[in-house]
């Protein structure tokens, strides 16, 4: 009897894992695919594109001839109040934003992972301390805050901008895996695991946190939307990123008073900051239907 | 049978989900049969099609499942052929039905009181006040203790073999002449279940419906059901009366079955069960010939071949198979 | 006793129901009611009862997955009751259980290979290439093609996701598995599958089962002796052949008679029992079962019946039999 096997279940070729089976309900979400090659495009263009314009940053043309230019075959994006190319500037300030954008999120998310694995997972009084103090960070309002921050604090890297408003972007996060937690732990698998006689550290990352992955993902490539504009409110008030480094944000706040005459000025990064934005809520829509719990199954 | 004794004939049924990773055939060409108060059991495992056959009856079948061919006659006329307001006036009038979970389908915001009177005034046209007498009847019928204080109670507030017995009131509130029990018992304790189908059958003596019993443990259904269908993989494999099944099963599959089953009433033996090999074959992937052919100790070439069709061994007893078993 | 593998002795399980401003413990859920019982080496002790017996929660003291209330579990002559986590990990490699739910009781997130070489990786048993190889074996004493041990479990049936769980509960080579209810979510025709694997490893390996099960068939063909629990309490021990055929206490008595047979020609003697199994929360004074039982007494309000020996090994809880 043991050892004579038993007829199979038919199983595929391909080894049906985890990500095979998101790749293939993501594919399905059209606006999410297009999403995500715009957005590929987008960071390609942002990161090797300034490589192959045919101007830099700060190249300033004709104090006459090159100012104040509406877009042409020569300046696809027209040239701001110094004769530099847009074009060039969105690009490389394109750069920077994105940067922000994905820095910002990922060091949120580290921050969030740990508080809301370790409240959710062990419960009781750390829980309720860790929970109280998410709750304090959340009432802040942030904005605000920003700009305090950013006024106080010396400096005025990019870095500090990423860690800015990272203090302030991770409390979400938390609350989603501290839920997520708080069911995963109570499943048999990890009751199995404890059985077994796994430590909680291990219980933890080695099997809690692969099942939490999807909202975190979801809440990541959402957040890089949200970031990017925060960045470029800041940006735009003065107080992110300073020139002469381009971003988005303060691109737009060169370009106020513009806005009648040189119109591109304002809405070439208004627009890319848009595409962006809108481009990874709809990848980050596509993805959490993609990985819906159902693909447990 | 008479004809004008048949109350539900289905013929040769089909009811295919067409999903993205292909068409699952639920239920390949079932006939069914029942009588006026007969209890007729309709048994099977999981992914044989036993409760998608059940919903189709009631067109309770949604997309991405369609019914895509056969008969559904009932009392004579085809209730394929009906429009949905029709079917709806059949539908907790004329055939009822008891689910699994009766937690998921009682809600939870209103009185179970309230529910059944909702049930009562839709098909009936009466007053409310008459409607709650009705329903406390019912109650009382379905034995349930101090009736009119229940009436007020809520879902959450009763054990789950007392919210069977409200689906079951429910079900009966406008004297339907079919009760379709899909899997009622399953969910429940031993004692309870005992209970249930105690009260069951005594309903069943009592207003004479006729009773089908949806579920996969044969031994509910044997003191109960008048005829047993066995289903395999979307089709039935073999329907004879109760007595005929147990005696002398037919089909290897219902013979495997009932010899892998522990037997409650016999002294432990030390020897393994003779288990049914393999496993149900996946809906996206059946086997050619005889669905049940992978698993069958008695397979021959033909039956890897060529689907079998159903045959009338002796008068009463049908089955699908090329090689059935002497009895 | 050199024999007795596991040693129960009045066991508590209650869990706190907090309520109020201050979260104070209201009341409590009687899970586990000062439960006694032994499990010899090699034997089969099953623990039958219905929804609210406690026999899942027993289950699971017993291996301190979840903390006892009270009493004592005694392994091996060592108790138990009280060691922490940290102390029990070693204690873990005698001692397994696997679980009922086939889909809730894997990860989904590792291929089955990982699941069950992790008992190895987590008590650091024999090399890497070792351990790969113990899987391999491993799979294929339970029915499994090796070479699918990167797949997922997803991608395997309800049996065999309980094959891949049981390899997982037995690759560190355990002296007790605890079972609860192993087989309940499975297919008929899957689940005397399943029962015959489990009693040939129970055969290869020696083991001894504590078997957790409502099913009275299954428990009949698998079981030495049975232990019948209702709300919270031990009603009777017995071993298999004699419970099934003198059943002495009354709840024994009704559920064996409430137990379906596939034979309609057997007519049953069915006792119904009247009314629901009560809450656990609060359970009725002196023997819980006095509020469904036939033969209640007046006695059996105040005075909470002694489990006595009518027989050899076997035991019953009831007043009814006080009297003879």
């Amino acid at each position: 009897m043991i050892g004579e096997l038993t007829q199979q279940k038919e199983v595929s070729r391909r080894v049906e894992g985890y990500w095979y089976l998101v790749g293939k309900h993501l594919k399905k979400h059209k606006l999410a695919m297009f999403s995500m090659f715009l957005l590929g495009m987008i960071v390609l263009l942002c990161v090797f594109g300034p490589y192959f314009t045919r101007y830099t940053m700060n190249e300033m043309g004709n104090a006459t001839t090159d100012v104040l230019q509406a877009p042409s075959s020569r300046h696809w994006f027209g040239t701001d109040e110094l004769g530099r190319d847009v074009f060039t500037r969105v690009l490389l300030g394109g750069r920077i934003s994105l940067l922000v954008g994905f820095s910002s999120v990922f060091s949120a998310l580290l921050v969030g992972i740990i508080v809301g694995a370790y409240a959710g997972y062990y419960g009781g009084i750390l829980d309720t301390v860790l929970m109280r103090f998410t709750d304090i960070m959340f009432s802040i309002p942030v904005l605000p805050l920003l700009v305090v921050l950013s006024s106080v604090i010396p400096g005025a890297g990019v870095w500090k901008i990423v860690l800015i408003i990272a203090l302030f972007g991770w409390m979400t996060d938390a609350r989603i895996i501290r839920g997520l937690f708080l069911s995963l732990r109570e499943s048999e698998f990890t009751e199995a695991a404890r059985a077994i006689g796994v430590s909680n550290t291990g219980i933890i990352w080695r099997h809690l946190l692969p099942n939490a992955l999807a909202p975190i993902i979801v809440s990541a490539t959402l957040g890089v939307g949200g970031n990017i504009i925060y960045e470029a409110a800041l940006s735009y008030l003065g107080f992110g990123v300073m020139p002469p480094t381009p971003s988005w944000g303060n691109i737009l706040q060169n370009a106020q008073y513009a806005m009648t005459i040189a119109p591109w000025l304002v809405w070439t990064p208004g627009l890319a900051i848009l595409i962006t934005a809108i481009g990874f809520n709809f990848l980050g829509d596509g993805l959490r239907d993609a990985m819906d719990p159902r693909l447990y199954r | 049978m008479k004809k004008n004794e048949i109350l539900v004939d289905v013929k040769n049924l089909q009811t295919y989900f067409f999903t993205d990773d292909g068409v699952v055939k639920a239920v390949d060409g079932m006939d069914l049969r029942i009588g006026r108060g007969e209890v007729v059991a309709l048994v099977g495992e999981s992914g044989c099609g036993k409760s998608v056959a059940s919903l189709s009856i009631m067109r309770l079948i949604d997309k991405p499942g369609k019914i895509i061919g056969g008969e559904l006659l009932f009392k004579g006329e085809d209730l394929l052929k009906k429009t949905e307001e029709e079917m709806r006036k059949i539908r907790g009038s004329e055939i009822a039905m008891i689910f699994q979970e009766p937690m998921t389908s009682l809600n939870p915001v209103y009185t179970i009181g309230n529910q059944i009177s909702e049930a009562i005034t839709l098909h009936q046209k009466i007053h409310a006040t008459e409607a709650k007498k009705r329903t406390i009847e019912m109650l009382y019928l379905v034995g349930i203790p101090e009736p009119e204080r229940r009436f007020s109670q809520y879902p959450h507030e009763m054990s789950g073999g007392m919210r069977q017995r409200v689906m079951i009131a429910m079900a009966l509130s406008s004297n339907p002449e079919l009760l379709i029990s899909d899997e009622a018992t399953t969910a429940l304790d031993v004692t309870i279940q005992a209970q249930i189908l105690d009260l069951m059958r005594g309903l069943q003596k009592k207003l004479g419906m006729a009773i089908l019993i949806i579920t996969h443990n044969l031994a509910v259904v044997a003191e109960m059901a008048n005829t047993i269908n066995i289903a395999y993989a979307g089709k039935i494999v073999e329907s004879a009366s109760a007595r005929e099944i147990f005696k002398s099963p037919r089909h290897p599959y219902t013979y495997g079955l009932l010899q892998s089953i522990p037997k409650f009433t016999e002294k432990r033996t030390n020897e393994p069960l003779p288990a049914i090999d393999g496993m149900v074959p996946s809906p996206y992937h059946m086997p050619k010939g005889c669905r049940f052919n992978p698993r069958c100790p008695f397979a021959t070439e033909k039956c890897r071949e060529e689907e079998p069709e159903i045959v009338e061994l002796t008068p009463g007893h049908l089955t699908r198979c090329f090689h059935p078993i002497e009895s | 006793m050199a024999t007795r593998l596991v040693e129960v002795q009045n066991l508590k399980k209650w869990f706190p129901i907090k309520g109020g401003v201050f979260s104070t413990t209201v009341a409590s859920v009687r899970a586990v009611d000062e439960v006694s019982f032994f499990i010899d080496h090699g034997e089969t002790l099953s623990l039958v009862g219905e929804s609210g017996s406690g026999k899942t929660t027993t289950g699971r003291t017993i291996l301190k997955l979840l903390q006892p209330t009270g009493g004592k579990i005694i392994y091996k002559g060592k108790d138990i009751t009280k060691l922490t986590p940290n102390q029990m990990r070693p204690l873990r490699r005698n001692m397994q259980i696997m679980f009922q739910d086939p889909y809730g009781s894997l990860n989904p997130r590792m291929p089955v290979g990982d699941i069950i070489q992790e008992p190895l990786d987590v008590h650091s048993i024999g090399t890497r290439k070792e351990r790969r190889q113990a899987v391999a074996t491993m799979m294929e004493t339970v029915g499994l093609l090796p070479e699918y041990e990167r797949r997922y479990p997803h991608e395997f049936s309800g049996g065999q996701r309980q094959r891949i769980g049981v390899a997982r509960a037995l690759i560190i080579n355990p002296e007790l598995l605890v079972l609860d209810e192993p087989i309940s979510a499975l297919d008929v025709s899957i689940q005397s599958q399943i029962i015959n694997l489990l009693q040939e490893l129970q055969q290869r390996l020696n083991l001894t089962y504590l078997f957790i099960a409502h099913d009275l068939a299954v428990v009949r063909h698998m079981s030495d002796r049975v232990a019948v629990m209702y709300l919270g309490k031990i009603v009777e021990t017995a071993d298999n052949d004699e419970l099934f055929d003198h059943p002495l206490h009354p709840y024994t008595q009704a559920l064996l008679s409430a137990v379906p047979v596939p034979d309609p020609d057997v007519k049953r003697e069915r006792i119904i029992l009247q009314g629901d199994v009560p809450s656990p929360v609060n359970p009725p004074s002196g023997c819980h079962f006095r509020t469904r039982c036939p033969y209640a007494m007046p006695i059996c309000k105040e005075q909470e019946p002694a489990m006595i020996e009518v027989a050899p090994g076997h035991t019953a809880a009831c007043h009814l039999l006080t009297r003879k």
